[in-house]
């Protein structure tokens, strides 16, 4: 009898001990800006996603971002933030960048905090080699006082934050080594000027690479990809409201090409669905292509020198129905990340020359925090080294 | 004579009795209503409203609680509109979303609705297409910006719709509201149609404001003291021709 009452407590430990240690949806705990001051706090994290509320639901300052790291055994450790939409989360080697509307965050060896501007609207966030920093741009609005409008740059330069502004409004913008591109409106707003910012020097410096025509309806679909010779972007109803087209201009003559890279039937409603559903990672070059991921989940393989296009791979229609998806590449790795309210979320990593899926992780946790009455969005994904 | 005495003391005491009772009893009523507007309007105070409805009653030669009153039904109303909305989504009347959905591209001019849960009911938000790519909008804190439209992300069911007027009207309005960026966030729906075109103002006001000024009609569908967001997605200039879910 004794004997079976231990064998009966024994696995009723093993069992604890099981789901304690071995349990792929694993805790969840909220961590505070003194757990990020932590040295060690990165060492065992994959996955930072960023979610926040959108500027709509920032009434009275109750918006809200959070900034989630999933461990390599899945323990979701969430940050909280005040909100920003379209804020960036940010991964460089064993550096993290983090944003909300008062502040920038970088963990790296423990937590900076760095106090700036208020803003509203995130737009993009890189890191520039040449300075060995991160920066952070934002559409920062009208100034009414100063009749101009403010697209306002933070770079990491020496390890402290320099802010400038651009005096533009930026409907999209790309970096690579030490510049930043941007595509803003001509005055007429007939046509957009690409613009090269030379961000690695203290000062600014700006010239006009080409302005490109576009017809009336036309709309940019991605934000820009750069690589040594060209930048690229995507556009839809230049030629045709059913077509994607690829922009390329050459960085030093300013020369324009237009590719036809996809195109889907002519009806309103396929025409949203194809719609990627990643403004800001859409589409990117990696090894002399291009990649650009449309609404259906296919990823589309381009030719950077003839924008001969195929498709590589296309993501699983059932991932596809997710509420929540997003995606990030890092090498010769795209990731998927998908979320569906109330269920478990999954990141898987494709080979993109393969298109093979190499790998699949659940993240059980994040449920707890974004919830349909949480009303957050996803604004970005990042994959850490130890992925 | 001393039976028309007693009846003037008797009137007399019931005046006072009534100055003593009903009026503080009125007055009492009278701040409820500011409390319960701002209770729904949060970012506006109970005295700003008050000093508001005092304001167009001296206008309109009414009494300061007609206007209240007048407040008071159109934001219940629009509340009570809001939460069936929101129940018909399926969604709790405290809000819910069904994930995130991304705006389609449309014409300049034309405008697009949201529900969002801000102010403690599902208000719901408007906004404009500046080009076929681009939304301008004023959201809270903010006021009024500009946005890629595949950078909003609005709520399920969300919809667009075309006002009727030439697409030069539309260009116009369109135009006009984008020259209103940086504009700071009003707070203030219930008598939104009765402050300035210019300053600070909300979305529902943005929209009504360019269309009156560049097209010269008026997209509040019930005229009321306030033009919220659902006035303008129910007024007869205006159709839905793209649901998003």
């Amino acid at each position: 009898m004794k004997k079976w009452m231990i064998t009966i407590a024994m696995l009723i430990l093993a069992g604890i001990a099981l789901f304690v240690f071995i349990s792929p949806l694993k805790s969840h705990k909220t961590v505070s800006q003194q757990d990020l001051r932590n040295p060690d706090f990165l060492d065992d994290k994959e996955v930072l996603l960023y979610f926040s509320s959108s500027a709509d639901q920032d009434a009275f300052g109750g918006g809200k971002s959070y900034a989630l790291f999933i461990s390599q055994d899945g323990t979701l450790s969430s940050f909280q933030m005040k909100g920003l939409e379209l804020g960036s989360a940010e991964v460089h080697g064993d550096s993290v960048m983090l944003e909300d509307k008062n502040k920038i965050y970088t963990i790296k060896n423990g937590l900076r905090s760095h106090k700036r501007t208020y803003q509203h609207t995130g737009d993009s966030a890189g890191f520039l080699q040449n300075t060995d920093g991160f920066y952070t741009l934002y559409n920062s609005g009208y100034d009414k006082k100063k009749e101009g409008y403010r697209s306002e740059l933070y770079r990491q330069m020496d390890g402290e934050w320099k802010k400038d502004v651009i005096p533009y409004y930026i409907r999209a913008s790309g970096f690579h080594d030490g510049a930043i591109y941007a595509l803003v409106p001509t005055a007429d707003e007939k046509g957009y000027e690409l613009l090269q910012i030379q961000a690695d020097q203290k000062k600014l410096t700006y010239h006009t690479i080409t302005e490109w025509q576009y017809r009336e309806g036309a709309s940019v679909e991605s934000q820009l990809a750069v690589d040594d010779q060209a930048v690229y972007v995507m556009v839809r109803g230049q030629k045709a409201h059913n077509l994607y087209q690829m922009v390329k201009i050459n960085k030093k003559s300013g020369k324009v090409e237009l590719h036809d890279i996809a195109e889907y039937k002519n009806d309103e409603q396929t025409i949203y669905s194809s719609m990627p559903f990643s403004f800001k990672n859409s589409f990117f070059p990696y090894d002399g292509n291009l990649y650009f991921i449309d609404g259906f989940g296919k990823v589309h393989k381009i030719d950077a020198k003839t924008g001969k296009t195929s498709i590589a791979f296309t993501f699983s229609q059932d991932k596809m129905k997710a509420d929540f998806k997003e995606i990030t590449q890092k090498g010769s790795s795209l990731y998927f990340f998908t979320y569906t309210y109330h269920k478990p979320a999954y990141i898987e990593q494709y080979n993109l020359k393969t298109g093979k899926k190499m790998k699949e992780k659940v993240i059980g946790k994040v449920k707890d925090v974004v919830t349909p009455k949480s009303h957050l969005k996803l604004y970005d994904v990042e994959v850490m080294k130890r992925f | 004579m001393k039976l028309k005495k007693r009846v003037s003391m008797f009137l007399v005491s019931l005046t006072m009795c009534g100055g003593l009772f009903v009026s503080p009893a009125k007055a009492v009523k009278t701040t409820n209503y500011a409390e319960e507007i701002a209770a729904l309007q949060p970012g506006t105070t109970p005295e700003e409203i008050m000093k508001s409805a005092s304001q167009i009653a001296k206008q309109q030669h009414v009494k300061q609680d007609v206007i209240l009153k007048q407040f008071y039904k159109e934001i219940t109303a629009d509340k009570a509109e809001g939460d069936r909305l929101a129940k018909e989504s399926g969604m709790s009347i405290m809000g819910g979303s069904s994930g995130t959905k991304k705006l389609p591209t449309s014409a300049k001019g034309n405008i697009y609705y949201t529900n969002s849960y801000t102010a403690y009911y599902n208000h719901g938000h408007v906004g404009m297409y500046s080009a076929a790519d681009k939304i301008v909008e004023s959201v809270p804190s903010d006021g009024v910006r500009q946005i890629a439209y595949n950078a909003r992300d609005v709520e399920d069911n969300s919809i667009v719709q075309t006002v009727s007027v030439s697409s030069s009207q539309k260009t116009a309005a369109a135009d006009w509201a984008v020259s209103k960026v940086g504009d700071p966030y009003s707070f203030n729906f219930v008598n939104n149609r009765n402050t300035g075109h210019d300053g600070a103002k909300n979305c529902s006001k943005l929209l009504w404001s360019a269309f009156l000024l560049k097209a010269g009609i008026d997209i509040d569908s019930n005229g009321g003291l306030g033009v919220y967001p659902r006035d303008i997605t129910s007024s007869s200039y205006t159709t839905t021709i793209m649901t998003i879910y």
